[in-house]
């Protein structure tokens, strides 16, 4: 018994032995809020590393040291993220941290390149929370990283979160590392135009993890309505503003016929907001109006997307249900058939104000 | 037999079910889905089928307990010591895995004798301290593994991708239900159930074993479809860093806890099974001290396939025919027994 007793307790006698090695002071860390990746001129990346400086977060009192940048960036030239961080570290005087990442923003110019090499990079941070947003900007990430104002937040980490995540415009595009980590799919990140101003103006699309086309904002919209992300959206007619909600989930069917047909089914609800005076008075006529101009639109965007051989649908992954094994499936071919679908959509809109 | 050497049935089933289970949170889905493709839940049911088949045909022939099958000393002999090495092979490998996980996701820096001697002294003093010891741990602790699946369905519902399932039988028929037979070898522990009647004997061993395996069968369900489900992951460990959730953050930590938990009470097990067998193969008055030798040897020879990559693939290779012990050989003796009415005790 005395013979056990003395085991366990030297098993246990070996955790306090350890006293405080691989201890790390949060003092001795240097938080990295947001990553900018260019393309490097003489190494494979210019990384930025925008870290918080948690004493000007702190304080908001005129003259204190809270009116200084919440913020401070460093700029190095390396081959793999990891030397980066490497490099990054001699020269702080901190160690830098990727715990509290919340933004990952691309340059075009290094997002023109095959991104593939960087999602095995971005796998291999242990530290880094892959649940960080994904960007993509015009021109220089640090660039852009520089002319961050934060404006009514001093603390930036929340600001990148609440911009990318809580986004109320419609125009949200939420899309996370882990996201990008998914293989064989197209992604459409948020884009930043080149310049200082830090809004989304447009949507960046990355096929095979390289920068391969940018569609305009309204786009952006029109996939939320598509992926069932219509919550209070603003939609636009020629004729008037509308609020549009999802009453139920879009239904998208796919049919693996001589060329795949696609069936979209939309079940809206919302009211008009502004505009003529017929859409006030008569209801039926307004949500015709509303439902022709979504179909229109909605039709429009699927067939530029399968012009350009995009698929943010996933529709080839929906018409696998129609195949019980691999082998028919790619007997089948549904990429290569993408390009030639045929869409048919149905808008049901319900008028909220008279119906 | 000392009636405190023996174990109740709730901890046998518990024992058995952290046996098959604990590589399930690592390896074995990207295992079962790198096979079978969408159709790993329906090869995951073919092993099941298979494993409940021969047992069903085991227990029909006999009480369960494989030793009186095999008359022949020789034949005994030459079972318990083949199932020694492979225990012992198992144990190395888990172990490895186990450091290797700690130390890729939360000791970087750490040395790798740092990280294995305490394990292995865990591992060494819960095994030396005997069946009762093990078992009793794995009764109190096994419920726990439910957390897992639980909490990976429950964070991870919403990102369900049902379009993952499809299509419906995968890589193929051939490939879910023929490989069905080498994919048996992620059930090779239940060669340890043959020696539980040693420590069970006034009941059955049917009764420990079909409920392990439906337990089993449930946990391998769940975490399996919900890698598979998730598209972008290969194993629970990594679906839970990839999410975040509102009400609990991020929740690794509770993986981490629980998968080393379940792998010590896995080690412990097996190297406690491998002194056994040793003894039995070559005789022994006790096996108590074989247990000192036997961490001494997987500590050493995990850090040497641990640092070898060779060594790792050969291990991965030799694993696919790990099945052969605990499936075929029992069934060998059966079909060849001579005299098949003497099989059954009763």
């Amino acid at each position: 018994m005395i013979k056990k007793l003395l085991l366990i307790l030297l098993c246990f006698s070996l955790f306090p032995l350890s006293a405080c090695y691989d201890a790390v002071e949060i003092d001795d860390l240097a938080y990295v809020v947001a990553m900018g990746i260019d393309k490097g001129d003489s190494k494979t990346f210019r990384i930025t590393l925008q870290y918080a400086v948690p004493l000007n977060i702190a304080s908001g009192i005129e003259g204190s040291p809270g009116e200084e940048a919440p913020l401070t960036s460093l700029t190095v030239e390396a081959d793999s993220l990891h030397t980066a961080l490497n490099d990054a570290n001699g020269k702080i005087a901190k160690t830098t941290a990727l715990s509290h990442l919340n933004l990952l923003l691309l340059g075009d110019g290094a997002a023109t390149q095959d991104l593939g090499y960087l999602k095995d990079e971005l796998l291999s941070l242990p530290d880094l929370p892959k649940t960080a947003c994904l960007a993509l900007c015009g021109g220089l990430a640090a660039d852009k990283l520089a002319a961050v104002s934060s404006p009514l937040e001093r603390n930036p980490s929340r600001y990148y979160a609440d911009f990318f995540q809580n986004d109320v415009s419609g125009y949200e595009l939420s899309r996370t590392v882990s996201a990008f980590l998914r293989p064989d799919t197209d992604t459409a990140l948020p884009y930043l135009e080149p310049g200082e101003a830090f809004e989304i103006a447009g949507m960046a699309i990355l096929k095979e993890h390289t920068l391969y086309k940018i569609y305009p904002k309204q786009d952006i919209l029109l996939l939320n309505i598509l992926r069932g992300n219509t919550k209070d959206l603003k939609y636009e007619t020629p004729n008037g503003i509308y609020r549009i909600d999802a009453r139920t989930a879009p239904e998208i069917s796919i049919r693996p016929e001589e060329v795949p047909v696609v069936s979209v089914t939309l079940d809206l609800t919302g009211e008009p907001l502004s505009g003529k005076d017929f859409l006030f008075q008569d209801s039926k006529k307004a949500s015709t109006e509303l439902s022709d101009n979504l179909k229109k639109d909605l039709l429009q965007f699927l067939n530029k997307m399968t012009k350009d051989d995009i698929d943010l649908l996933n529709l080839s992954d929906r018409i696998k249900k129609h195949f019980l094994t691999e082998k028919e499936l790619k007997a089948y071919a549904p990429r290569e058939k993408y390009s030639h679908s045929v869409f048919s959509v149905k808008v049901h809109f319900r008028n909220t104000k008279t119906d | 037999m000392n009636s405190t050497k023996n174990i109740s049935r709730t901890q046998g089933i518990c024992l058995g079910v952290n046996l098959l289970c604990n590589k399930l949170f690592l390896l074995t889905p990207a295992f079962f889905i790198g096979n079978a493709g969408s159709g790993a839940l329906f090869s995951v049911l073919t092993v099941y089928a298979i494993a409940f088949l021969f047992f069903s045909l085991f227990f029909k022939k006999t009480d369960g307990d494989l030793f009186a099958l095999m008359k022949k000393m020789w034949f005994q002999r030459t079972f318990h010591f083949l199932s020694f090495l492979l225990t012992l092979f198992c144990c190395v490998v888990n172990f490895s895995l186990l450091i290797y996980f700690l130390k890729a996701t939360v000791f970087p820096k750490s040395p790798y004798l740092f990280l294995a001697l305490p394990f292995a002294l865990c591992m060494g003093v819960c095994a030396k301290n005997g069946m009762k010891s093990v078992a009793g741990t794995a009764g109190f602790f096994v419920p726990f593994l439910f957390t897992i699946p639980l909490l990976l369905l429950a964070t991870t519902v919403k990102n369900f991708d049902l379009t993952q399932l499809f299509p419906l039988f995968g890589k193929g028929v051939k490939a879910i239900f023929l490989n069905g037979v080498f994919m048996l070898s992620s059930l090779f522990e239940v060669l340890v159930l043959f020696y539980l009647p040693a420590f069970y004997p006034k009941q059955k061993l049917a009764g420990i074993v079909r409920p392990t395996l439906a337990i089993s069968c449930l946990l391998y369900l769940l975490i399996i479809g919900s890698v598979l489900l998730l598209g972008n992951s290969h194993t629970a460990g990594h679906a839970f860093s990839l999410l975040q959730t509102g009400f609990s953050g991020r929740n690794d930590g509770i993986f981490l806890l629980i998968y080393t938990l379940s792998g010590m009470l896995y080690l412990a097990s097996m190297l406690f099974f491998s002194a056994e067998m040793f003894q039995k193969a070559f005789p022994l008055p006790t096996k108590n001290v074989l247990f000192l030798p036997l961490t001494l040897l997987i500590v050493l020879y995990s850090e040497i396939t641990f640092l070898n990559q060779e060594g790792q693939a050969f291990l991965k290779n030799a694993g696919l025919m790990l099945w052969l012990m605990p499936f075929s050989v029992p069934f060998l003796f059966l079909l060849f027994a001579k005299n098949k009415k003497e099989l059954k005790h009763d």
